[in-house]
């Protein structure tokens, strides 16, 4: 049997357990950005991203609140929300709202296969050189000074030959294999949330979230993985931000492979 | 598509992290406020639920401190400073905002260092003095930034951010029967705009 490590050749598996990538931009708020540009950015898009839908402003984790631009813009009477382009024949999602611009692969229905980071990235950087063009169009701005970056992946890994429920976690996170073994007739491990931080380097970090439950709709034990890197270029650019996320990649593809179990990657996961 | 996965875990106190995540999964709960029909009825709730918000006393069992798994930056200085001038929506600020943008990348190219204090002065002076007009702004080669508005030969006012609890203002200033005075003051940022004024300096 081959052990996978990450100084090895980069491995792609054949069978992921990504439910969802989402590459985000936070930047300098654009206070001319309003509701009725929105709709002209979705005319560009619509043929592509015929549905849309509002949602409640995502706040930078700097912000700690929501920052004055979000509540008190001149000449604008109801605040600007978060706004959801998407269709149902693709599995592509982009967000914008006044600081930032994001975009997710979702799996969906779990028919879709994953496309790998380099596909999802590529869709990023198009969508946003287009985001960009125009706002340079229409309010004269562009996207210049950056504020944060993030690369995150989230894995749902339902049960297989490996994982069956809460005592055999270990099995997929030898991290917290022991976790069951405080477990006696009347105690039971049934679920987990953690959250921690590891430093990369100066400009990245990743927030690794696993938590141990029950899906509710299927009503069989999940174990989430999370893997959200962030951060921030030194120069605050666009440009830096292309090597910070391909830097994200790389920290969350071997963290993956170092905190996951060789024996599920390879039977279940299945590198290429 | 556009189905995403259902699930619950325990204990499940995400849903508060989802609203500042990327993640679409609807396992993530929509806010109170994102929960009501579109429409007229439903910005009068949000502006009604955001006013009672603040001013709702908090419901914690217990007090923490704010704290952050992530050491602050020079960069997270700048982008807020850099905000801080943007968002004032002053054309002058927003020319300071892109200057001070400028400065810093070529600070970072050149491997020298902002004094992180000294970009506190400067910001807080420009936010209390909307009325100057835009000075040339340098760096320092000790990393401070320094402004100067020039009116002609032998007169000119400058501010040093020294980054010190006091501010360093120099200018030459035309006196009687054509000789120039020369001032040199250290003061507090928050009063340095007024001593100025006292001794006739202008910023136009």
């Amino acid at each position: 049997m081959t052990r996978l490590s990450a100084g090895d050749k980069r491995i792609k598996f054949a069978n992921p357990p990504i439910n969802e990538v989402a590459i985000a931009l936070f930047h300098l708020p654009l206070g001319e950005l309003k509701a009725q540009h929105i709709g002209l950015y979705w005319n560009r898009i619509r043929n592509r991203y015929p549905r849309c839908d509002q949602q409640t402003v995502i706040i930078s984790p700097q912000d700690q609140q929501p920052p004055e631009i979000f509540k008190d813009v001149p000449g604008e009477i109801f605040p600007l929300p978060r706004f959801w382009f998407f269709s149902d024949v693709h599995p592509t999602l982009i967000q914008i709202q006044r600081n930032a611009f994001l975009f997710n692969w979702r799996r969906g229905d779990g028919k879709v296969e994953y496309p790998h980071y380099e596909t999802v990235a590529d869709g990023f950087w198009k969508e946003l050189d287009r985001y960009n063009t125009f706002l340079q169009d229409v309010i004269g701005e562009k996207l210049d000074v950056i504020q944060r970056c993030e690369l995150n992946y989230v894995n749902l890994i339902d049960p297989n030959e490996f994982f069956a429920g809460p005592s055999e976690i270990g099995n997929v996170l030898p991290l917290f294999g022991g976790l069951h073994q405080v477990e006696t007739e009347d105690q039971r491990l049934v679920g987990m949330n953690t959250t921690v931080t590891y430093q990369i380097n100066r400009m990245l970090f990743i927030d690794l979230i696993t938590r141990l439950g029950v899906r509710s709709d299927t009503k069989q034990p999940v174990i989430y993985l999370e893997m959200k890197a962030h951060g921030v270029p030194d120069d605050l650019s666009l440009e830096g931000g292309r090597s910070w996320y391909d830097a994200a990649h790389n920290a969350i593809y071997r963290m993956f492979l170092e905190i996951t179990d060789k024996q599920i990657q390879e039977e279940v996961w299945e590198p290429r | 598509m556009g189905t995403t996965m259902t699930y619950t875990t325990a204990p499940a106190w995400y849903p508060e992290r989802a609203s500042n995540s990327g993640y679409t999964g609807k396992a993530f709960s929509q806010s109170p406020l994102d929960t009501d029909k579109s429409g007229l009825y439903s910005a009068i709730r949000k502006r009604i639920l955001t006013a009672s918000a603040k001013e709702a006393k908090p419901r914690l069992y217990f007090v923490f401190p704010v704290f952050s798994a992530e050491p602050p930056t020079i960069s997270e200085h700048i982008f807020a400073t850099i905000k801080a001038l943007y968002l004032s929506n002053t054309f002058r600020n927003r020319r300071i905002a892109q200057r001070l943008k400028t400065l810093y990348r070529d600070a970072l190219a050149d491997n020298e260092d902002i004094v992180s204090e000294s970009i506190d002065q400067f910001r807080d002076f420009f936010l209390a003095n909307p009325g100057t007009s835009l000075p040339k702004i340098t760096l320092t080669p000790d990393g401070t930034l320094r402004v100067r508005w020039i009116h002609g030969p032998n007169h000119f006012v400058a501010i040093e951010f020294t980054g010190e609890p006091l501010v360093k203002l120099v200018a030459e200033i035309p006196g009687e029967k054509g000789a120039t005075e020369l001032y040199v003051i250290n003061y507090s940022v928050q009063d340095i705009f007024s001593v100025a004024q006292s001794i006739d300096a202008s910023f136009e």
